[in-house]
């Protein structure tokens, strides 16, 4: 298809860059405010879903700019951008994506190192936290903006011996953009 | 003005020659599903648009005779909407919004294009 005007691709915009031990750092402290401040660490790894959840529904934006990638026709194609173009954006870590059920509604997304968890070690009093549930609230929060409604929950964690990070994705339900007014308004 | 761009993106989609497996007029489309359209042309203006994947919605009225103005309009949100909406802490993505930097940086960027003689009208629905 011809297009007109001389303008051919545009660069992506700059993506700032942060030093990634500070990354670690600050995230590690707020996990540690959380477990002080909540005490209870189901409380916590529920808070840390909703924060990822909170900061997904905005990066979806930034993703989609910074990328310039088309729609995706289903939810093998939107796994593999997630794991080969918006991990590798925004944390400098590729993942695989393995596991598919038969009806391609799940599949899981293995980090082999994640920079929010680098130097850590969890005590025994703390087995029960999900230490990178954020990350699990960002792709939820991320996949609902494009009405893609999954479910993130972490199945291996290096942090309690596994040997590697495992983020299983189930998709529960691709929705139709709804019109958003009544029709007898 | 949405109910517009709604049924003009469903007819679009309905009506295209190439993909074999369409939607039917009147049945829902999920976001981007069937191809779009970019802008339509009436006696007094044109109307240009942008649906972006999160669906978010660009509209764009210029004069009768401007170009095509999608790559103007991608640009507007990558550089701009982006920028200035979307990393605004105070900013919940559905809701309506008021940022006078968005409002700044949207006025001198058409003005740089030379597309403001008069002021322009934008609205971005999502």
């Amino acid at each position: 298809m011809l297009r007109s005007g001389p303008t051919g691709a545009r660069n992506a915009p700059a993506l700032e860059q942060i030093n990634a031990e500070v990354f670690t750092l600050t995230y590690g402290s707020i996990v540690r405010q959380l477990i002080s401040d909540y005490e209870d660490i189901e409380e916590v790894n529920k808070q840390l879903e909703q924060m990822g959840y909170n900061m997904g529904i905005r990066l979806v934006d930034e993703f989609l700019a910074k990328a310039k990638i088309s729609r995706c026709s289903s939810f093998r194609d939107t796994a593999d951008v997630v794991a080969k173009q918006a991990l590798p954006m925004f944390l400098n870590v590729t993942a695989n994506v393995t596991n598919w059920s038969p009806d391609q509604t799940e599949c899981s997304l293995v980090l082999t190192d994640n920079p929010l968890a680098d130097f850590v070690e969890l005590p025994d009093e703390y087995r029960e936290l999900r230490y990178c549930n954020v990350l699990a609230g960002v792709v939820r929060g991320a996949l609902e903006m494009v009405n893609m409604e999954v479910e993130c929950r972490w199945v291996s964690d290096m942090l309690r011996g596994d040997d590697c990070y495992e983020l299983r994705l189930k998709l529960k339900e691709h929705r139709d953009e709804k019109f958003p007014y009544k029709d007898d308004d | 003005m949405f109910g517009l761009i709604w049924t003009l993106g469903n007819f679009c989609a309905t009506l295209d020659p190439k993909d074999p497996s369409k939607p039917q007029l009147g049945t829902p489309r999920k976001i981007g599903q069937g191809c779009k359209f970019r802008s339509f042309t009436t006696n007094n203006y044109k109307c240009n648009f942008l649906e972006v994947p999160s669906g978010i919605k660009l509209v764009l009225n210029t004069h009768r005779e401007a170009p095509d103005l999608s790559d103007v309009l991608q640009s507007l949100y990558d550089d701009i909407f982006v920028e200035y909406v979307v990393k605004n802490p105070t900013y919940n993505p559905g809701q309506p919004f008021t940022s006078e930097q968005f409002m700044n940086a949207l006025n001198a960027f058409l003005r740089q294009n030379g597309l403001l003689q008069q002021q322009q009208i934008m609205q971005a629905a999502a």
